[in-house]
This record gives C-alpha cells, sequence and structure tokens, in this order.
C-alpha cells in the first residue's frame, strides 16, 4: 500500500486551470466517492482551495505511478478536462513525500502568502468533509490530524504565522505600535469603498471601540456602517470628527487632498497632542503629505503598508528552517505510527499462515500415527509448534528492526522496508486482502507522542491502544 | 572590601539583565496576525528579570555591608548615595517590568543605574561625612526620598527617550521594522506617567524636610545662604518641571512628543543639579 498525493497548485498551475478542477463544498461529497470507488482506492481525501486541488489517497497499487494514473484520470473526467491538458500541472508525491507535503501545506509553508493561517482551516475542511462522505480510514485521519498538529505547533512556535499579512494587518499593527491596546480607539473612514472596509475590519477584529462612516453618498456610508457595526455620518460633519477620531482611514475617490496640514492644525490644537494615525489607502491620495510636519500625526500610505507586508514576509521567510524542522520531527512521528500498521498485518498474516500449516501437517500426522498416547501427541504438538515459532521468529525480528530502523531514519529512503514487506508478502504467498480496512467516520485517531528514535514496537492483530487509539465522536 | 565585590556583581547583574532585555533591539520580533503589535521577546530577554532581581538582592546586601562597615548612613559619601540610587532605579524598573513588560526600557534604565554604580565606585575613595547631620534620620530620609525620586524620574527619562526614538521610527521609517522592537507610544506615556506620580511626591517629601531643616537648624547657613546654593534652587527647579508635567497631563489633558521634552529638561536639570558645586548644601 501507499500514500500517494496527486495535486495541482498555484506553483504551476494557472488560474484558469485551477478553476476548472476546483470543488465546491457541494461537488466534495460526488468527488470523493467517485475518486473512492477507482479501482485500488482504499482511503481518498481532497483538498480544494482557490490555490490548489489535492488529492491524498491510500491505494492497493505496487507502484505510486500506477496510483498517479487512476487519480489523473480520476480529476480529468471528474472535471471534465482533457487529460493532456492537466497531466502537464499535475504533481505527484507519494509516502514520507506526501506526508511532509500536506504537513508543509497545513503549515502554510507552500501557501501564496508564507504562513498564512487560513490554510489550517481547509485542510480541516477537507478532513470533515473525507469523513462526512465515508472515503477515509484511519490512516488518512491519521495524517490529516498529525498534519493539522504539525500546522498548529508551527504557527506556535515560529514567528511563521505571524506578522502582518496585508495592508489591514499592517493598519493594525502600526496602530498597535501608537495605541498599544486598540479599545479605547475610535475609528473615522472617509470613503465606503472596499478597501476601507477591509482595513476597518482588520481594526474593527481588533477590538476598536466606535467606527464613524463618511461618504458623500450617505446611502453607503450607512451601509458600511452597518456592516461594520458603527455610524454612518454626513460627509460634510468629517472634520469635526476629526478631533475625536485616532485613526483615520480616507480611501475616497476625490480627485485632490481632502485633509491638509491647513485643515489639521487648528484641529490638533484641540486634540492636545493626542496622537493621531492617518491611513491613506486612495489613490490619487486624499491627505495631503505636509500634514507630516505636524506633532503626533502619523501619516502612512498605500506603499508604507505595503512596506510593512513585504518586510514581514521577509522576517517569515527566516523562519521557514524552524517550521521545517519542526514538520520532520512530525513527520517522523506520523511515519513511525504508519510502517508500524504497514508492517503489522504482514506479520499477522505470516503467523496465522504457519499455524495454519502447522495445524495440517498435525492432523496428517495424526491420521498416521494413532499409536501415540497424549502425552507423546503433546511433545508433537510442541515440537511442531516451537519449529514453526523458530521459522517465523527471524523474519519476524527483521520486519521490526526495518520498521524501527525506518521510523528512525524517516528522512532517508524507505524503499527497503517497503521492499521487505512485499516480498515477505509475496515470499510466503500472504494475501493482502485478508486485513479489513479499519476506518473510523468522524472519529479521531491518536498518534503517540513518543521519542520517535527509539524503536517503534510492531502491534500485531488489533491495533494496541497505548498506540493507536479511535476516539468516535 | 565586600562592599566592593557585591557591588561589583549587582553592577555585573544589572550589566547582563540589560544585554538581555536589550537583545529585543536586535531580534526581529513580528506580531500575532490582526493583532497589535506586542512587545517583542527573544529567548535571552527571559533572563532578564531574574538577573535584575538577583542585581538587586546582592545590592541590597552590598548597601547593608556598607551601613555595617563603615558604621554610617550610605548618604555620607557620594558613593553610598549612587549606589542607593541605582539601587532604587532597580527596583523601580523591576516593578514597572512587572506590571508591564517593557525589556527595552529596562535596558535603557538599567544602564543608567549601571552608570550610577560606575560613578560611586570612581569616587570610592572619597572620604566618608563625619557630620552628625547625617546620622539623623529625618535627614537620612531626605536624602534617600530625594534619591528614589531621582531614580524614578531617571525611569521617566529612559521611556521618554524611548518614545521620541519610537515616534521618529513610526513617523519616518515604519517599513524597517525598528517600530517594532520598542513598545508603543501608549505604553512608554503611560510608564513614565506612573514613575512621575511617584517620584514626585517623594521629591516633594524629601524637599519639605530639606526645608524644614534648614528652617529649623541652628547652626546651619541663613536661610538666605540655602537659597542661594545653586543645588537647592537646582532641586526646585526639578520639582517645578515634573509639577508642570503632571499638571500638563492631568490638568490640561496633554498628550504627546512635547510631554515627552519636559521630562528630558527634567533630568537634565537633575544632572545639572548633580554637577554644580554646592555653597551651603554640603556634610563633609
Amino acid at each position: 500500500m501507499h500514500l500517494v498525493l496527486v495535486g495541482l497548485s498555484h506553483h504551476i498551475a494557472p488560474i484558469a486551470m485551477r478553476e476548472r478542477v476546483n470543488c465546491s463544498d457541494a461537488q466534495l461529497p460526488h468527488a470523493l466517492l467517485a475518486a473512492a470507488e477507482r479501482p485500488g482506492v482504499r482511503e481518498v481525501a481532497m483538498l480544494s482551495t482557490c490555490n490548489r486541488m489535492e488529492v491524498y489517497a491510500l491505494v492497493d497499487a505496487p507502484q505510486p505511478s500506477t496510483a498517479f494514473d487512476q487519480i489523473a484520470r480520476h480529476l480529468a473526467t471528474h472535471h471534465h478536462v482533457p487529460q493532456a491538458e492537466l497531466t502537464p500541472f499535475l504533481y505527484t508525491r507519494h509516502d514520507q513525500e506526501a506526508v511532509l507535503h500536506l504537513m508543509r501545506v497545513a503549515s502554510g509553508l507552500d501557501s501564496l502568502v508564507l504562513g498564512e493561517a487560513q490554510i489550517l482551516g481547509q485542510v480541516k475542511g477537507a478532513l470533515r468533509s473525507a469523513q462526512s462522505a465515508g472515503t477515509i480510514g484511519s490512516t488518512l485521519t491519521g495524517l490529516f490530524q498529525q498534519s493539522i498538529s504539525a500546522g498548529r505547533r508551527t504557527q506556535a512556535e515560529t514567528g511563521l504565522g505571524k506578522g502582518a499579512f496585508s495592508i489591514g494587518h499592517a493598519a493594525v499593527d502600526l496602530a498597535g505600535k501608537v495605541f498599544g491596546e486598540l479599545s479605547h480607539a475610535g475609528v473615522l473612514i472617509l470613503g465606503a469603498g472596499k478597501m476601507s472596509e477591509v482595513t476597518a475590519r482588520h481594526l474593527r477584529n481588533s477590538g476598536v471601540s466606535s467606527v464613524l462612516v463618511a461618504n458623500r453618498t450617505y446611502a453607503r456610508a450607512e451601509a458600511l456602517a452597518g456592516k461594520l457595526g458603527g455610524r454612518a455620518i454626513q460627509y460634510d460633519a468629517f472634520p469635526d470628527e476629526l478631533r475625536r477620531a485616532d485613526i483615520v482611514i480616507a480611501s475616497t475617490a476625490a480627485p485632490h487632498p481632502i485633509i491638509t496640514r491647513a485643515t489639521l492644525a487648528p484641529v490638533l490644537r484641540k486634540r492636545r497632542g493626542n496622537p493621531l494615525i492617518l491611513i491613506d489607502i486612495a489613490v490619487p491620495r486624499d491627505i495631503d503629505t505636509d500634514v507630516m510636519s505636524l506633532d503626533n500625526v502619523f501619516l502612512y500610505n498605500i506603499d508604507d503598508l505595503q512596506a510593512v507586508v513585504a518586510q514581514e514576509a521577509q522576517g517569515r521567510q527566516s523562519e521557514v528552517g524552524r517550521a521545517e524542522t519542526i514538520l520532520a520531527e512530525e513527520c517522523a512521528r506520523f511515519m513511525g505510527w504508519y510502517r508500524n500498521r504497514e508492517a503489522a498485518p504482514v506479520i499477522t498474516l505470516l503467523r496465522r499462515k504457519l499455524d495454519a500449516i502447522r495445524e495440517e501437517e498435525l492432523t496428517l500426522l495424526r491420521s498416521q500415527l494413532d499409536s501415540l498416547t497424549e502425552r507423546e501427541w503433546q511433545k508433537v504438538e510442541a515440537a511442531f509448534r516451537s519449529m514453526s515459532t523458530k521459522y517465523a521468529k527471524e523474519p519476524i525480528l527483521r520486519l521490526k528492526r526495518e520498521t524501527a530502523d525506518a521510523a528512525q531514519h524517516a528522512g532517508e529512503s524507505d524503499t527497503q522496508t517497503y521492499d521487505l514487506l512485499t516480498a515477505t508478502r509475496e515470499i510466503f504467498n500472504l494475501q493482502s486482502d485478508a486485513e479489513p480496512l479499519e476506518t473510523v467516520p468522524g472519529g479521531k485517531v491518536e498518534i503517540p507522542v513518543e521519542d520517535t528514535t527509539s524503536p517503534v514496537p510492531v502491534s500485531v492483530g488489533r491495533p494496541d491502544s497505548t498506540h493507536l487509539r479511535w476516539e468516535v465522536e | 572590601m565586600t562592599f566592593a565585590v557585591l557591588t561589583i556583581l549587582s553592577l555585573l547583574c544589572y550589566l547582563a539583565s540589560s544585554a538581555c532585555n536589550g537583545s529585543v533591539l536586535l531580534n526581529t520580533p513580528t506580531a500575532a496576525a490582526g493583532v497589535p503589535a506586542l512587545q517583542p521577546t527573544s529567548p535571552v530577554t527571559r533572563f532578564g528579570r531574574p538577573l535584575l532581581l538577583l542585581g538587586i538582592v546582592i545590592q541590597f546586601f552590598a548597601i547593608g555591608m556598607w551601613c555595617i562597615s563603615t558604621h554610617a548612613s550610605p548618604f555620607a559619601s557620594e558613593t553610598g548615595t549612587l549606589t542607593v540610587l541605582a539601587w532604587m532605579i532597580a527596583i523601580a524598573m523591576a516593578a514597572l517590568d512587572y506590571r508591564s513588560r517593557l525589556p527595552a526600557v529596562s535596558a535603557v534604565a538599567l544602564l543608567v543605574a549601571c552608570l550610577a554604580i560606575c560613578g560611586g565606585i570612581l569616587l570610592a575613595r572619597e572620604p566618608i561625612a563625619a557630620n552628625p547631620a547625617l546620622r539623623s534620620q529625618i535627614i537620612n530620609l531626605h536624602v534617600f526620598a530625594i534619591v528614589a525620586g531621582f531614580g524614578l524620574f531617571a525611569v521617566a527619562f529612559g521611556c521618554a527617550a524611548l518614545y521620541l526614538l519610537q515616534n521618529r521610527a513610526l513617523r519616518e521609517k515604519p517599513a524597517q521594522g525598528l517600530f517594532r522592537k520598542l513598545p508603543p507610544l501608549a505604553t512608554l506615556d503611560t510608564v513614565a506617567y506612573r514613575s512621575v506620580m511617584i517620584a514626585l511626591p517623594l521629591l516633594t517629601l524629601g524637599l519639605i524636610i530639606g526645608l524644614e531643616q534648614a528652617f529649623t537648624a541652628t547652626t546651619a547657613p541663613t536661610l538666605v545662604g540655602w537659597f542661594s546654593d545653586p543645588r537647592v534652587v537646582l532641586s526646585l527647579v526639578v520639582w517645578c518641571n515634573y509639577v508642570a508635567y503632571l499638571g500638563a497631563r492631568l490638568a490640561l489633558g496633554w498628550r504627546g512628543v512635547k510631554l515627552q521634552y519636559i521630562l528630558l529638561i527634567g533630568m537634565v536639570i537633575a544632572l545639572a543639579l548633580y554637577a554644580v558645586p554646592p555653597s551651603t548644601h554640603r556634610f563633609s
């Protein structure tokens, strides 16, 4: 079995192609069910956002490339895109690379805006959708949960999820550096455009106490004030409100500055030195730059805010290394758990096979040697049992050792373990469908939070409750 | 000897604490998305507060050792007075830092404390005043109140200096990120205000005790003599300066840059006060 990812993202696929394969929330269950019906697909989940469409699947395929063909075909047919057009934009990862990829995605390392946290919610949404559709089992549930956990860790333990992601954030940052807490600050919005709404919304979410909106068309001011939980005022009244406001967002369509040094100087005298932040996001600008010569006035235009955003992005870039280290740990933890689960069924099947051979031979022998006493039979059975255990011992130990080694060296090649598992199945003719798929619809898989550098114990038969616990919500 | 060792140890603690707190100016802090930028922190910054507290404890014992070994008040020498001044600055900073995390302010204030200790060390060879007045508890209270007040004024000065720096960073080069490394203007303004609110009553108490002593002392110079002493006059000017600060802030509702200049001027006058030679106000 392999964990396979097939997808396309903003890195290589243009928006025209991303739109064609994008799945809305309503379409996702159908797409999941269709993908799950593909031959060899045991579990499947899809992450569909405006920047990416990725299919994660657990497949019964000897080679991951086979699974790629299956999933690529599914994407093409389901979204009515010619496969020849789609394939050049598709990428694939398998097993550990797929795990690490999802963790990088959940952490925002693969996002268009580095470190943005929205993707984490979208990964959670993808998990919920797959659980609702019933196309996900314990393996992919574990993978998604571990990725969400990894995303949370990188956001919490590094500066990746911090700083200004937009001019709205930058405005909040700058206002915070003047006023500290924004809970006592009042905002005056001049112009009811989209940009002022977005900026004001950030400030509103940061706790500003009041929002006033002034617009030449009063109805639009009222509409925006309603959205922001503020109050509309007549446009002509805004100079009076400058006296009380702490933050002014100007985004009108006026062809000339509406706030100048001459209009602001008398207002500032009445403000008695209380700082005033002027955020001018209009083009052409609404606020004359000569106001900067006045004390306690902080004027920022769109370029200033964008420069702050760019600088923050640079700062986040320096956190990538730390985030990658965390993801490597989380990936190793998941791979240890996953490989353990991969080896366990093989060991179970091997033991069952040898037990069956032993029982078969004993039955045959019993019919031929009916003169033996019960005590002698017990000795014969014990000898057979001992022999089969000794036969099984070496391959089982080897499988366990390789699994543990693979968990320890999760960053290195995992080909050997997989070859060994496959070889064991082939040599002993072990039926792969002997173990049913364990599904946890709506459930939670717990991956042990243990030191991944220590050998990973291999559980045989039912999952060991200390290493794998399912909680059905 | 023990006093010297303990004083140097406390100096090292304050320097290390200042360096740890000052490390916030070197790292690249960021604010949580959607949340106003808070104080930057770095792993080293965490050691700032324990080192400061350790320095305060060590200096307490240093001052105690001084009193035991000299059988005199610490204010009987320049060294002792400056040591107490540094101690007051450190205590004030620890209290303010406990309330609102202020590594950048701590770094500046502790440097001032270190300068005071160094000044004390340089003046260690100065003779200890044997004036019996210095054995009077009321005189010691007079000096202590003034020294403690000046310690807090030093903290207010640090806040005002950082305020002007932050104000400049925010007005001119927000993209360069210096503004992230310093506390918000409102925080600096509030901490400076709180410092003055505590310091001014202390200074007032010190001056009232001093005036009372000047009026009642029999062996002291005349009243005219006292008030012609530049140190006494400048003390009153300092007091008036900080009264003006509080008046402007509380009565007139002033905020912003001008208030910070009043704080800077106050500290300049305070330093001048220390620098001018006293004519009557001496105990040695």
